[in-house]
């Protein structure tokens, strides 16, 4: 089944600029998908619109069976509780601890403070920062901080996982670690996870389902891809 | 029970984000105490200004005076017209020849040396009526009406004086109640544009609630409870000064009476708890619409 379902979209920037051209794509649910693409690719308007950051100016992107396109302003709150975004720069505020961090995806939400506590602590479990609870994010490493964003991102127990560059800011060794996470959370929840990079490594070690982008349209999809020139 | 939950978390927020904002909220309060303490000063101005008009033209009065030997029936007549129309306040004095008389011979040299030699007040003295009017503004007309009754024969009013003194009291009125809407819209901005420091400091955090799936109420909630504390805690100052400084000026005056016996001033209690509670409400709502409005920018998709 679908979770994901684009149909003929694209999308121009007030400036003029055409970032994605008529664009059909399906993801399944529980699929780990990578979307690579050069700078300006329209790699990064992908998954902004997926997460409704952006939107389409033509076409439909059905997520969840609804059509994020005609979603108004004031009710993506509802589409984003459903998702867990994950970023380049973390985006971790530095003056709460890092379970702190965690719990206030859930505080914002005005989940219930026992439901706050035990979500928080098995979604920090799961990444493995279980014994750094009270560290506050500027004590951690980049790929212990980019752990904690990824707890943030799956508090909530959502169906989608996006992350736009996960590991650019990081090493390999970290890199590889940080996508070992994600692959993990793929598999044991059965999270559907797109994950854009260039990271040419990562996309060649972890044989997954590789979408190529290219001035705005899809120029590869393979099942188990890799990352080669052809690809870009 | 979850929107309780969030409101609650909202208050907390709103108060943890004040002191952790420490700097920034202090400019925000000093700001909001200075426009307050200025909009203090104008409300005291104003109200003043306005009781002291009122007490002037309540004082203002018009003397009508009937034709030489009026009758009884023309007198009983003019009492009820009088009586009848609208602009009249009920209180009006009449005085007979002879009173005016003896008012004229206490009051008078010159009708004093003479007086004695007066036996037929009537055919010298008129029948005089002392009226006050309702609303001074319509004066005029009410003195027109009156010199067109037969039985009349003059009214006297301070032409003039009076319409300028009313026009005048208007003006200072009016524009005391301008200064007071002026600088309510100042303290708007200047809250808008402080808030928005704090919130620019908080766009980071705005993002990321926007990224977890706050809803726009939930993010804009403890801002604006923030701004309800702002504004409550910048009306402290402003408040300690109006009761304690109208106070003490007005204890300091000769009972109440400014430069001399005309100006009175409005007793202290209870128009400082007034003016207090005008102050806090004003702080209070508008610094609760000054973040309102600064983080909508923030709130866009």
């Amino acid at each position: 089944m679908e979770l994901i379902s684009l149909k003929g979209v694209s999308k121009k920037y007030k400036n003029g600029v055409n970032a994605i051209y008529d664009l059909d794509l399906k993801i399944k649910k529980g699929e780990f998908v990578f979307i690579i693409g050069g700078s300006g690719s329209g790699k990064s308007t992908l998954i902004k619109m997926l997460y409704r950051e952006e939107k389409p100016t033509k076409g439909e992107l059905i997520i969840g069976g609804k059509n994020v396109a005609k979603l108004r302003n004031s009710k993506v709150y509802k589409l984003r509780r459903k998702l867990g975004i994950v970023f380049q720069d973390y985006r971790l505020l530095p003056k709460l601890t890092v379970y702190e961090n965690v719990a206030f995806a859930l505080e914002v939400i005005g989940e219930k403070a026992s439901d706050i506590r035990i979500k928080t602590l098995k979604s920090l479990e799961l990444v493995g920062l279980k014994g750094k609870t009270r560290n506050y994010p500027d004590e951690l490493s980049g790929g212990e901080q980019q752990r904690v964003a990824i707890a943030r991102a799956i508090v909530n127990n959502p169906k989608l996982l996006i992350c736009d560059e996960p590991t650019g800011n990081l090493d390999p060794l970290m890199s590889e670690e940080i996508v070992n996470v994600l692959d993990d959370i793929n598999k044991t929840m059965g999270t559907t996870v797109i994950m854009a990079t260039h990271d040419r490594d990562i996309v060649n070690k972890f044989k997954k389902r590789v979408i190529a982008i290219k001035d705005g349209r899809i120029v590869k999809d393979y099942a188990e891809g890799k990352y080669d020139n052809e690809a870009i | 029970m979850k929107l309780f939950r969030m409101f609650k978390c909202g208050v907390r927020d709103a108060f943890k984000s004040v002191y952790r904002n420490f700097s920034l909220s202090i400019a925000s309060i000093s700001c909001i105490s200075i426009t307050l303490l200025v909009v203090a000063v104008a409300l005291v101005l104003s109200f003043n200004v306005k009781n002291f008009s009122k007490e002037i033209e309540s004082d203002v009065a018009m003397v009508v005076f009937l034709n030489l030997g009026v009758t009884n029936e023309e007198i009983t007549e003019f009492e009820s017209t009088i009586s009848n129309m609208e602009n009249i306040l009920p209180n009006w004095e009449a005085q007979t020849p002879t009173e005016r008389k003896e008012m004229l011979l206490a009051e008078d040299d010159f009708w004093n040396s003479v007086g004695s030699l007066i036996d037929n007040e009537e055919e010298i003295f008129h029948y005089t009526y002392k009226i006050k009017v309702k609303d001074i503004n319509l004066i005029n007309e009410t003195a027109t009406e009156l010199e067109n009754l037969p039985v009349v024969q003059v009214v006297n009013y301070g032409e003039g004086i009076v319409e300028q003194m009313v026009s005048v009291f208007d003006l200072v009125n009016k524009i005391a109640f301008l200064v007071v809407i002026i600088l309510v819209i100042v303290t708007v901005f200047l809250i808008v544009n402080t808030i928005k420091l704090t919130i620019f400091s908080r766009r980071r955090e705005i993002s990321i609630m926007r990224v977890v799936g706050a809803s726009n109420w939930t993010i804009k909630n403890p801002f604006i409870i923030e701004g309800f504390v702002i504004g409550l805690l910048g009306s402290i100052v402003p408040i300690i000064l109006t009761v304690y400084g109208y106070t003490s000026f007005y204890n300091s005056l000769d009972d109440g009476h400014l430069f001399s016996s005309l100006i009175e001033l409005l007793p202290p209690q209870p128009f400082v708890f007034f003016v207090s509670l005008a102050i806090v409400v004003i702080g209070v709502v508008v610094g609760m619409f000054g973040s309102g409005r600064a983080v909508r920018k923030y709130l866009k998709v």
